[in-house]
């Protein structure tokens, strides 16, 4: 990806219009619309065509782009708990009592 | 370039290979090997997701414990419809949420408020800074900060449950869409969507958080490369 200037919302939005019946553009809403399939590559060859340039020329995008998939990370990093050790035994002795006393 | 990072789950392997009919079996004869083995496997699971969701320890290992049991009572019924892993999540999700229905201390967020929103000719809304921020790259250390780890922990805990369960499945259990689907009974489309707006409104609280000044970086606004 080549740096650019930041390219920032200009007042008529140009850059980002639809031409004819097909796409020949994103918008910055589409491109955002699109995302979680982008980064799950599920898009397909034209759609990740389109995401692409769109991401090369706008970098409120990239920076967006970047930070969604690093939020995303952050939950699993931070919502990782571990089980404490006595909990464990406790289950264990719970579960293991109730097996006990089945009737064989 | 980001891409590829969906993916069919680690955890998702072992949700299925975990249906084979030995383990069942053990566990219908009352095997204390098989039934440390799915112990071992699932607890630890269980737990992380039923605190992800009550926010309590203790509500977390009744949770544990009541999921457990129920294995334990129903296993003779369980007829392997579907894995046995998403027989566990299911029943653990549904368990969490009950506990935590009633209990509610944290006012929940009005997702609309912190989602992105644009003009009419699809740009972004927003001053400069917040459109240009990109702290994905600040180091693991400053970004991990407790300041940081507490606006994650809030905001998760203030999503509305259906949206906080997607979250949790998805990004902490790594979950694929469509196993988070089958737990939730819901469809991939739904889970999809509400996993997209929940990590939007996640981002844009980290990212204002750091404007601010008040994560472990003032935004970076340089270009992007």
């Amino acid at each position: 990806m080549s740096h650019t200037e930041p390219h920032l919302p200009g007042p008529e939005g140009t850059r980002h219009e639809r031409h004819g019946a097909g796409v020949s553009h994103l918008t910055c809403r589409d491109l955002i619309g699109l995302l979680l399939d982008y980064l799950e590559a599920t898009l397909d060859e034209d759609s990740v065509a389109l995401f692409e340039r769109h991401l090369a020329d706008c970098a409120p995008c990239r920076a967006y782009l970047r930070t969604y998939d690093r939020s995303r990370q952050l939950i699993g990093q931070v919502e990782r708990v571990d089980m404490p050790v006595e909990m464990r035994d406790r289950l264990r002795d719970l579960l293991l009592g109730r097996l006990d006393s089945r009737p064989s | 370039m980001l891409a590829g990072s969906g993916h069919s789950t680690a955890l998702g392997a072992t949700m299925h290979t975990d249906t084979t009919a030995s383990l069942i079996d053990r566990l219908r004869g009352g095997d204390a090997v098989a039934l440390e083995e799915v112990m071992e496997q699932f607890a630890p699971r269980v737990h992380r997701l039923a605190y992800g969701i009550t926010r309590n320890q203790a509500d977390a290992e009744e949770v544990v414990q009541d999921v457990f049991l129920r294995l334990f009572r129903k296993i003779d019924a369980f007829e392997g419809r579907s894995a046995l892993g998403t027989w566990i999540y299911r029943i653990a999700v549904n368990m969490a949420l009950i506990k935590r229905r009633g209990k509610r201390a944290t006012l929940e967020v009005l997702l609309e408020d912190h989602l992105p929103t644009f003009r009419d000719d699809g740009h972004r809304e927003g001053d400069r800074a917040m459109l240009l921020a990109d702290w994905s790259d600040t180091p693991e250390d400053q970004v991990l900060s407790n300041e940081t780890r507490e606006t994650v922990r809030r905001m998760i805990a203030s999503l509305p449950d259906h949206y906080r369960v997607v979250l949790l499945l998805r990004d902490m259990e790594e979950l694929s869409n469509e196993e988070t689907a089958e737990i939730l009974d819901d469809t991939v489309a739904s889970v999809k969507s509400r996993l997209h707006r929940a990590r939007m409104a996640l981002r844009e609280q980290l990212t204002s958080s750091f404007v601010l000044g008040r994560g472990p970086a003032t935004a970076n606004a340089a270009p992007a490369h």
